[in-house]
């Protein structure tokens, strides 16, 4: 098995094992959603028609929570200078560990959508569109946040500094992810939007995963 | 213990390894750690470095190891006479190991062997370091000596030339401290270098060691 696939299966394994950290960022998203409906006065019209927006803000939201758990460990533990003496390049250890952190963190925030999506009486054309959005999205979504994670990974503090790092990354991101779930039941998954979404998770592909193997060899040496 | 005379991959003798370090210096802030630090080391050989708390030891052997660029100077490491890469002949262990909290001992094992690129599961790796007993303990339940030669046999299976060790003796008893020393021993013994940063530099027999002291003058 690759290097990848062994830091990934570790990942999980330590998430399963971790008392349920991964989940906070679930309970974070259940949270958000149930207070915006309350300060958004309980209105089913009111609140079908921000669903979109606010199902996008809560996951961006939470995916920010996570931001420490991406590097620092591995960093602290000195599991990192080890995995450099193993010959991995940063850009598999930034890879490896982008990805885990999607599939670990990420992807149940999406998963779960369907069930906020019924309280707020989305429909299922809407349903569909958001979550073709997300998925879509998720790369861009991965790979910014675990930038501001490679940045900060060896300072005790700074996730102030991380959401200020990430939000401008984020926010065409989220602009064109919301504008797509919504032309969904229009012009379906070739409306302009998810062209542009994809795109945008194209680039940060092409220019985050560097960046945070940059940032991962910087604070190595550092 | 005997058990590591009686695999013969721990055994292969190690050829033409060294270490060179001209000029060394690392600066850590506005204070100068150390500088123009020089260290050859072309037989199989014990280093011990040592000196007083906050004097740059542990920084000295990361710079050795290649995971830290040192603020001068030049290093290179070499096999069969050969430049290699640090990733090539080191292993590195920090003072507390570096096992994962949530993996049993075996789990742990594994994963480095399989990231090392080993070829197979070594268990006489883990057999020479009288580990088998607790293969499926959770490495946050061991104690600190089965924890320091989880460390040990992880360089034995990584068959890596030159070991940079950061207090491996460190919290263990009298028994610990010399099964550290035996294997120590047994890896200058085929050929390989050992620098090892230590408050409390234990004798071992028949191994020929320098000390390196910083914060005198070189």
């Amino acid at each position: 098995m690759s290097p990848v696939a062994e830091i990934i299966k570790r990942d999980i394994k330590l998430a399963a094992r971790s008392g349920g950290a991964w989940s906070y960022g679930l309970v974070f998203m259940a949270f958000f959603l149930a207070l915006c409906a309350i300060a958004l006065g309980g209105k089913l019209q009111t609140l079908k028609d921000l669903s979109i927006p606010l199902i996008w803000l809560s996951i961006l939201f939470a995916s920010l929570l996570s931001i420490s758990h991406i590097f620092r460990q591995d960093m602290e533990d000195g599991t990192m200078a080890q995995f450099k003496l193993a010959r991995l390049s940063s850009m598999t250890i930034a890879s490896a560990k982008t990805l885990s952190f999607a599939l670990i963190y990420l992807l149940p925030l999406i998963l779960t959508t369907p069930i906020w999506s019924q309280f707020f009486g989305l429909g299922s054309a809407e349903l569909v569109g958001l979550c073709l959005a997300l998925l879509i999205a998720l790369p861009a979504i991965a790979i910014y946040v675990a930038v501001s994670g490679a940045l900060l990974c060896a300072k005790q503090s700074g996730g102030f500094l991380a959401i200020i790092l990430t939000a401008p990354l984020l926010i065409p991101t989220l602009i064109f992810g919301i504008a797509a779930a919504q032309n969904f039941s229009d012009a379906g998954i070739a409306a302009m939007e998810f062209r542009i979404l994809a795109g945008l998770s194209f680039i940060s592909i092409a220019i985050g995963l560097p960046a945070s193997a940059a940032a991962l060899s910087a604070n190595l040496e550092g | 213990m005997d058990a590591q005379t009686s695999y013969p991959m721990l055994t292969t003798p190690f050829k033409g390894v060294s270490l060179q370090a001209s000029g060394l210096s690392a600066v850590r802030g506005d204070k100068t750690l150390f500088e123009n630090v020089s260290l050859r080391i072309d037989t199989p050989e014990l280093i011990w470095v040592i000196g007083p708390n906050g004097i740059g030891k542990t920084t000295l052997l990361r710079i050795c190891a290649g995971l830290l660029r040192p603020d001068t100077g030049h290093l290179q490491w070499q096999i069969n006479g050969a430049a290699v890469s640090a990733a090539d002949c080191i292993s590195f262990q920090p003072p507390q190991g570096f096992a994962k909290r949530g993996l049993t001992l075996a789990e742990d094992f594994a994963f480095w062997s399989r990231i090392n690129g080993l070829k197979q599961i070594s268990d006489a790796a883990l057999d020479a370091t009288n580990l088998s007993a607790h293969k499926h303990t959770f490495t946050q339940n061991l104690s600190t000596g089965q924890k320091q030669r989880l460390g040990l046999s992880r360089l034995l299976a990584d068959q890596k030339p030159i070991w940079i060790l950061d207090e491996p003796m460190a919290g263990l008893d009298t028994s610990g401290r010399a099964q550290t020393a035996h294997i120590i021993q047994s890896h200058i013994a085929r050929g390989g270098i050992a620098l090892i940063a230590s408050h409390n530099p234990a004798s071992i027999d028949n191994t020929p060691a320098r000390r390196l002291t910083l914060g005198t003058p070189q």
